[in-house]
Parts: C-alpha cells; structure tokens; sequence
C-alpha cells in the first residue's frame, strides 16, 4: 500500500516541479522511506499508548533518535530487523521505568560512561570519507546532546521519565559500541 | 484568485515533499544503509542518482 502511495506523491510531485525521471525515481524512494520511518514512529506511540506507556515511548524516541543522528550506531540489516530492535530497546525503556528513580550516584555512572563511549567510538556511521572536520563536528555535538539530555534527567523529578532518558542514551551508548572498531567489510 | 493560491500552495508542497525525500535518500545511501550492509537493495535508478549527487 505505501508503495502505491509513495508512487502517487511522486507523480503528484512531478507534475507540479520540473523534475526528471531519475530524479523522480529518487523522489519516491525517498517518500517511501518517509511514509515507513512516520509509519514505524507512531506503531510504537500507539502501541506503548495502549500499554499505558505512551509518553515514555515519545521520550525514549526522542532521546534515542536525537543522540543517533549525530553519534551513529549500529544498523540492522532489514527495516523489519530494525523495528524488532526498536521495539526491544522501547521495551527496556519502559522496563526501566518502572524501576525506582536512579540516585544521582547512578545518574552520574552513566552520564561518565555514555560520554566515554560517545569521545570514543562517536560518530559510529558511514561517513568516514568525509573528513576530518566533519568528523569531529559530529562528535562534539553527540557529546552536547548527550549532556542536554543527562542535566534535563537530572532537573526532571517524574521517576519514569527520569529512568527513561537514561537508559535510552544508555542503550544508544551501548550500539556505538556494537558498530565501532569493527572494519568496513565486518559491518553487519 | 482562490485556484492560483491553491495551485502555488500545492508547487510549494510538492518542493517541501522533494527537499525531505531527497535528504532521506541521501541519508539513507551515505549513512544509514549503505549496500553492503543493507539486505533490502536500493533501485538501481536511485543509486546512480546517489553516484550522481555525490559526485556533484
């Protein structure tokens, strides 16, 4: 069904932009993977919704996808790999936050350990090729969100979400690890 | 009046839905899935376009 609707978007593109048909082929892959990430985003809303968890699932998203898109980590191999991943992490998520709050001895454990892992292994992704600089830029801003998120933990007093915001930067931390140091042709 | 408001509101959208997915198809190909980790393969059309832009 998406794929008919990301081919119908396209062409309603194409017809309003001057847009060739290479381009236009791109277009809809590209809607197609738009309509399946908006797709999987609120599978996981509703579903932690119906569990009564729906606003620690939106937090632990946020956190999660926030520090990914600068620090990286490791990929599953198909998109529904990638849901059952996601789906296992949220569940820790919500695990966690039933837990009683993290004293701040706990609190700054992790937030030492996940800057760490994240000078270390940070950014872990593809994109070795493009330099130095853009490298380290990556870098330091994985390294500001992460410390957004870890002073927001501590200035946040709701128990659930103050476990959720760290065990989500927590289990990004620990995909750093699963994807670095690894060689380009061991990436799987 | 009203048609030529809705007929540029729909040229803007349509820009607005080309910028995103092409950002997403360029993630997609430098960072995220790249071919040789990525089971589901990407249209061939689409990866020459991604050889394309990033030559350009």
């Amino acid at each position: 069904m998406y794929e008919k609707l990301s081919r119908c978007l396209a062409q309603w593109c194409q017809n309003r932009c001057q847009v060739n048909e290479e381009e236009r082929e791109a277009v809809e892959y590209g809607i197609r993977i738009v309509i399946l990430t908006f797709c999987k985003f609120w599978l996981f809303v509703f579903l932690g919704g119906i569990l009564g968890y729906g606003k620690e699932v939106v937090a632990a998203l946020i956190v999660f996808g926030s520090i990914r898109r600068f620090a990286g980590g490791i990929h599953m191999s198909s998109s529904f790999k990638c849901t059952l991943a996601m789906g296992c992490m949220l569940s820790v998520c919500i695990w966690m936050s039933n837990y009683p709050k993290a004293d701040e001895k706990v609190l700054f454990f992790f937030w030492i350990t996940t800057l760490a892992l994240a000078v270390y292994f940070a950014p872990a992704d593809f994109t070795e090729n493009k330099g130095a600089m853009v490298r380290w830029k990556q870098k330091v801003k994985a390294i500001c969100i992460i410390n957004m998120w870890y002073i927001a933990a501590l200035m946040i007093c709701k128990t659930s979400m103050h476990n959720v915001i760290i065990a989500a930067a927590v289990i990004e931390a620990i995909s750093l690890i699963l994807y670095g140091g690894k060689d380009e042709s061991e990436r799987t | 009046m009203k048609v030529k408001g809705r007929k540029r509101a729909g040229v803007y959208l349509a820009k607005l839905l080309i910028v995103v997915s092409k950002k997403a198809v360029k993630q997609h190909w430098e960072k995220s899935f790249p071919p040789w980790i990525y089971e589901e393969k990407m249209p061939e059309k689409v990866r020459k376009w991604c050889e394309n832009e990033e030559k350009k």
